[in-house]
């Protein structure tokens, strides 16, 4: 199921059974368990886009995966390995262009050309996707995800990802945090900050990549986004913050697909307004303690 | 000492590849063992940590800087000044390794401490005093490491040094731009290299912060640190050991009572400069320097 196009139809036909348990129904947990894995693999890695402040470049890996994905649907191709790669090769891109004196100064990865990637690419995968529709494309799926239709190969790929997105954060966490904090004073300390940053960049967008066949391409940037935007929002310790923000992705993937059981609606946006009422919660809530006069949390030692 | 393009000063080994010299604080002379993994290759005390011989300096074959030609020693501060655009930043650059000489030599036995101007932290980033210091560490330390019981050791000692061991939890965005600047240089302490490459750093902090800071790098000098300081304060560069004079070249690197002549001033600081004779000294008052300092994002 994990490779096959005609998956990516699962999801609309599928029955949505209101009050059903997410304890019961084997299908309702194997699509929690989908959307929490896929989260968690995302929340880790995204907790580094937002430090970095390439949130949007996030999104613009998920709509450069999403012409990739319809060809790949349409061809009977892998569609996690093709987003993935063509993501990836736009991270490595944008880490190589991100290597300028400006960006280098701690400067976002520029806006204008992130929106002109988004904007062409989803054009591109939309008239992709009606020129191949015979081949049984499904937009909805390959824009919000098929976690109802999913496997155990697809639980597996994304628990893979989830690994090695820990992994990698593990292991590179206090160089990338000191890119994140200064990315001039970083390359004063000896650091090769250009080829670190595109390693991370290469990874998120990898990752949002790999996780499109049951995320999409809307829900995935969405979940590696919007989880630690909530968590930094509450100003947690950034010693936290990519645990934290993984657990919030993997809770509010989990609650998104409950809440789809119980209303009977599509798991996949429903999933994504989750991801964004948390984050207006807790943007919410610290805009509430600062008039309160309550002080920032104390940051935790890094290490 | 090998002679090397400034672009490839080596990397110092890690400081903490082993138990003993991991828990040693940022002492010269524990730098110095560090990085040359044995005594036995150490430096000699007077040996000079940087030798920069007929050097020029520039951007894309360009020169901007020629005819530098200095030693540092341990134990001895130089303060570099000169109008904007006069080659400061350009020349610390090099002596961090950020850019190669044109022409010419720059020798250093180790990676220095490098506190570049166009250092911009932000705010927004909730770290600590010593998350801040602890960050030096990474100088000298494998990028996968997590730090050891000897990293965060040296980083409680560079923040003992500059005096903020009682600030250690506190927000870095919450301190005073005086305090900030210290935490900053405990953060390259923390690296153990025993020279510290410093650009203007007493510019974005009040007179007072200013001569705190001064203080405390001039203790650092008898502590056996070599001393590289860009700064547009002539009162403070008196108090060098040496001063470099720079103007699109080297104009005098001299002690300072013979570099900070009315002649060598106007030189160097041209129709910036109000030079005035008394009391057997000459002050120069540059015109107002526009920079935004270790300011925040």
């Amino acid at each position: 199921m994990l490779f096959a196009a005609t998956a990516l139809h699962a999801q609309a036909s599928l029955p949505l059974a209101a009050q059903v348990s997410l304890l019961t129904d084997p299908l309702a947990r194997d699509a929690a368990l989908t959307a929490a894995l896929g989260g968690a693999a995302l929340g880790a890695l995204g907790a580094w886009a937002v430090l970095w402040r390439a949130a949007f470049f996030a999104h613009a890996a998920a709509s450069l995966a999403f012409p990739a994905a319809v060809a790949a649907t349409a061809l009977g191709a892998p569609i996690a390995l093709a987003g993935a790669a063509v993501a990836a090769l736009y991270g490595a891109a944008v880490g190589a262009l991100a290597g300028s004196r400006r960006s280098l100064r701690g400067g976002p990865v520029p806006d204008t050309a992130t929106a002109l990637a988004v904007v062409a690419a989803f054009a591109l995968g939309v008239i992709a996707a009606g020129i191949l529709a015979p081949s049984g494309v499904g937009l909805e799926a390959l824009l919000f995800g098929s976690v109802l239709a999913t496997g155990s190969g697809d639980r597996l790929l994304l628990a893979v990802v989830a690994l090695v997105a820990l992994a990698l954060h593990l292991a590179l966490r206090h160089a990338w945090l000191a890119i994140a904090w200064d990315a001039r004073a970083a390359a004063a300390l000896g650091l090769p900050v250009v080829a670190l940053r595109s390693a991370g960049l290469v990874a998120i967008a990898a990752a949002i990549g790999a996780v499109l066949p049951s995320l999409g391409s809307l829900l995935a940037p969405a979940l590696a986004t919007l989880p630690a935007a909530a968590v930094l929002a509450v100003r947690a310790s950034v010693r936290a913050l990519a645990p934290l923000a993984a657990l919030t992705a993997a809770a509010s993937g989990a609650l998104g697909v409950a809440i789809a059981f119980a209303l009977d609606l599509p798991p996949g946006p429903v999933v994504a307004l989750v991801a964004v009422a948390v984050y207006a919660a807790t943007v919410a809530l610290a805009t509430v303690r600062s008039k309160g006069g309550a002080t920032a949390a104390a940051p935790a030692h890094w290490g | 000492m090998t002679a090397v393009p400034a672009s490839r000063c080596p990397r110092p080994a890690a400081a903490n590849d082993t138990g003993a010299s991991a828990a040693r604080p940022p002492t010269p002379a524990a730098a110095r063992a560090d990085a040359s993994g044995s005594a036995a290759a150490a430096p000699s005390h007077r040996q000079p940590l940087v030798e920069v011989a007929a050097a020029t300096f520039g951007y894309a074959g360009r020169p901007v800087l020629r005819d530098v030609s200095f030693t540092v020693e341990p134990g001895s501060a130089v303060a570099v000044i000169g109008p904007n655009g006069s080659g400061k930043s350009t020349l610390l650059r090099a002596l961090a390794g950020e850019l190669a000489p044109l022409a010419g030599t720059v020798r250093t036995t180790h990676r220095p401490a490098y506190l570049p101007q166009d250092s911009r932290p932000r705010s927004d980033i909730p770290l600590s005093a010593f998350d801040v210091a602890l960050m030096g560490t990474l100088a000298r330390r494998s990028l996968w490491r997590p730090p050891r019981r000897g990293d965060r050791r040296a980083a409680h000692a560079a923040l003992a040094a500059v005096g903020l061991a009682e600030l250690r939890d506190a927000p870095f965005a919450a301190l005073s731009g005086g305090q900030k600047q210290r935490v900053l240089l405990a953060r390259a302490l923390a690296q153990g290299s025993p020279l510290l490459v410093l650009d203007e750093p007493f510019a974005a902090v009040d007179a007072a912060a200013a001569g705190e800071l001064e203080e405390l790098l001039l203790s650092l000098r008898e502590q056996g640190h070599g001393l590289v300081v860009a700064t547009h304060d002539l009162a403070s560069a008196r108090r060098f050991d040496r001063v470099l004079c720079l103007n699109g070249r080297q104009l005098a690197f001299d002690r300072p009572e013979r570099a900070l002549t009315a002649t060598t001033l106007a030189a160097t600081f041209g129709r910036e400069a109000l030079v005035i004779e008394g009391s057997g000294r000459a002050v120069a008052a540059a015109a107002p320097h526009r920079h935004s300092g270790h300011g925040e994002r």
